[in-house]
């Protein structure tokens, strides 16, 4: 695979803690389109992973190349402009500001248009209606269901144009049909050539989903590739639900 | 009639920028006239009111929607004052020069504050606290402002313009001051220092240059303190650390728009006139208990309402609106029911 199809390369990214490993060496490569599945039990890493690639922490160690770019040196608001946009674990929005506010703040400060240049007002009601909440534009943020605010916060970080999107379990506390209704708009949004990093604890919903696995535990990379073989594997296995079931 | 102001004015306060100039515009003309049927105590007093507005029109942007507490605002006034006094008596400048020269100063300044920036909540409110008596200590300090080593300590400015000159050039300044906030507010600047209010790391993870932004903000706001302080050296005449450089001035910003509904482009205003007309009640009818009196009346008003009085006025709007619009409702259904009412055997 040539390196011009690779959207982000991580390698030998470690976090510290003090005396803690959060992430140990970890390499991770994914591909320009794909939408890659990074699971792994609670403390994997998986978050702090994700904070490291959004700027929000600096790695300890370690190279990650978003397009070409170094970017593990960067500020979050460098790293979005510069194309990787993500949701939080616990819903963050803007309270007191509208669902449209919420996502035209993002448009405003959004980085180069992808896709031709466009108003700011545009690109925020194109997110809205991706993530079919354009007929909810006016209410306040903090109204919202905790499915709809998930929405927002995933047409927020569309609206910022990102090439690649990371969502950080993003179908916590939602019930099947929301769930359902955000898989069927992260696949719109892979259609329309955003790369996605999906971690999420619902195995069910990554195999649906993902092309790819990545499975973390424990700071480290313990198994890659198709989601259906990923899943078999014992060392994936007993890293979920512990030794005797492998 | 009662209802479809409500609305409309609902209509006006969520909408564009436009409308909103233009009732400010109206507003600020018709207050144009004010002097010519009032005296000049009234008009003096008046010019106060400007300048409590203004002033915390300007806290509000830093303070109410960027959600970083000044408490050394003051300092931008009394720079300004001190600029212009300095260009008008010492370089013989024209007041026009003081004026700008008063603005840029606060500006260049509060470029200074840009490492405590950082800082946010308390530790914020006590940096800046702490910067205004620095700068009041070297004012008093340095011979040059007129400080220690010179006799009268403080400035004599010379007479500019009558009464109703300063009345309207306020007048003027506080429309400008308040047409900042209703045209910031919903750009981008807007939208981004209320973004960094609510949560300053999700802003910076949707691509806000958040230190930018801030320095933005604090900028903007410390611009108008110096203008109006410049305009203010001549209007008192004579200027010193004691009176420009007041702790009072900058408690009085903050009072002014939390007391009228922080963040807001209305709270400023109503909190600003609210303010001075319970002053004036206290004043006038309680003078020796006055300060106990206003003091009280803002303790109750701030637990009872915290939003402010902005944020009453709203509540109260919205439920005006709903009993009128249920009441139109029951209307039109007894309408439609005895027109009904022969064919249908309910």
């Amino acid at each position: 695979m040539s390196e011009s199809d690779m959207i982000l390369r991580a390698s030998g990214v470690s976090r510290y803690f003090g005396g803690l490993k959060a992430v140990a060496d970890v390499d991770l490569n994914v591909r320009r389109g794909e939408i890659l599945g990074l699971i792994g039990p609670n403390g994997a890493g998986k978050s702090t992973l994700f904070n490291i690639i959004s700027g929000v922490v600096p790695p300890s160690e370690g190279v990650i190349v978003l397009d070409g770019k170094e970017m593990h040196n960067l500020s979050p608001e460098k790293i979005c402009a510069a194309g990787a946009a993500r949701t939080f674990q616990s819903v963050s929005l803007l309270h007191g500001m509208s669902v449209w506010e919420n996502v035209h703040v993002a448009s405003c400060f959004r980085g180069t248009d992808r896709i031709g240049s466009m108003p700011a007002a545009e690109c925020t009601s194109r997110a809205l209606e991706l993530c079919e909440m354009a007929d909810k534009a006016d209410r306040l943020a903090e109204d919202l269901t905790v499915g709809e605010q998930k929405r927002v916060e995933i047409a927020r970080a569309l609206a910022t144009n990102p090439m690649l999107l990371m969502t950080d379990e993003v179908l916590a506390g939602l019930n099947a049909t929301e769930a359902n209704g955000i898989l069927e708009i992260l696949r719109a949004i892979n259609r329309s050539g955003v790369t996605i990093i999906f971690v999420e604890h619902d195995v069910k919903a990554v195999l649906s989903l993902c092309n790819r696995l990545v499975v973390l535990a424990q700071g480290q990379k313990i198994a890659e590739g198709p989601p259906q073989e990923v899943v078999q594997e014992p060392e994936v296995i007993k890293a979920y639900l512990g030794g005797r079931y492998a | 009639m009662l209802q479809s102001f409500l609305r409309e004015s609902e209509r006006i306060r969520k909408g564009p920028p436009g409308p909103q100039l233009a009732v400010l515009a109206v507003f600020c003309l018709a207050l144009a006239f004010v002097p010519l049927f009032v005296n000049d105590y009234w008009t003096r007093l008046i010019v106060f009111v400007f300048l409590n507005i203004s002033l915390a029109t300007a806290w509000n942007i830093i303070g109410g929607i960027t959600g970083l507490p000044s408490f050394g605002h003051g300092v931008f006034f009394g720079l300004g004052a001190y600029t212009c006094a300095i260009m008008m008596v010492r370089f013989d400048m024209p007041f026009v020069i003081g004026i700008a020269a008063g603005g840029l100063i606060a500006v260049l300044f509060s470029l200074l504050f840009i490492p405590i920036l950082k800082q946010r909540g308390f530790y914020f409110a006590l940096s800046t606290l702490a910067s205004m008596l620095a700068v009041e200590t070297l004012i008093d300090y340095l011979p040059f402002t007129r400080g220690v080593e010179e006799w009268d300590q403080g400035w004599t400015l010379p007479e500019v313009m009558e009464l109703e000159g300063f009345y309207m050039l306020f007048l003027f300044l506080m429309f400008l001051g308040i047409a900042t906030v209703i045209v910031l507010l919903p750009s981008k600047y807007g939208m981004a220092f209320r973004a960094i209010h609510k949560d300053e790391t999700l802003s910076r993870a949707m691509g806000i240059p958040t230190m930018r932004y801030k320095v933005y903000a604090f900028a903007i706001s410390a611009f108008w303190p110096g203008v109006l302080g410049a305009v203010f050296a001549p209007f008192m005449t004579f200027i010193s650390t004691a009176n420009m450089f007041d702790l009072g001035i900058t408690l009085n910003m903050i009072l002014v728009t939390i007391f009228g509904g922080i963040g807001t482009v209305l709270g400023p205003i109503v909190g600003g006139a609210m303010l001075s007309v319970i002053d004036q009640l206290a004043w006038s009818n309680f003078l020796e208990l006055h300060r106990l009196v206003y003091g009280l009346m803002i303790v109750i008003i701030i637990t009872y309402w915290p939003g402010g009085l902005v944020s009453s006025l709203w509540s109260l709007q919205r439920w005006a609106l709903m009993r009128l619009e249920r009441k139109g409702a029951r209307a039109d259904g007894r309408e439609a029911h005895s027109s009904k009412a022969g064919g249908d055997a309910r």
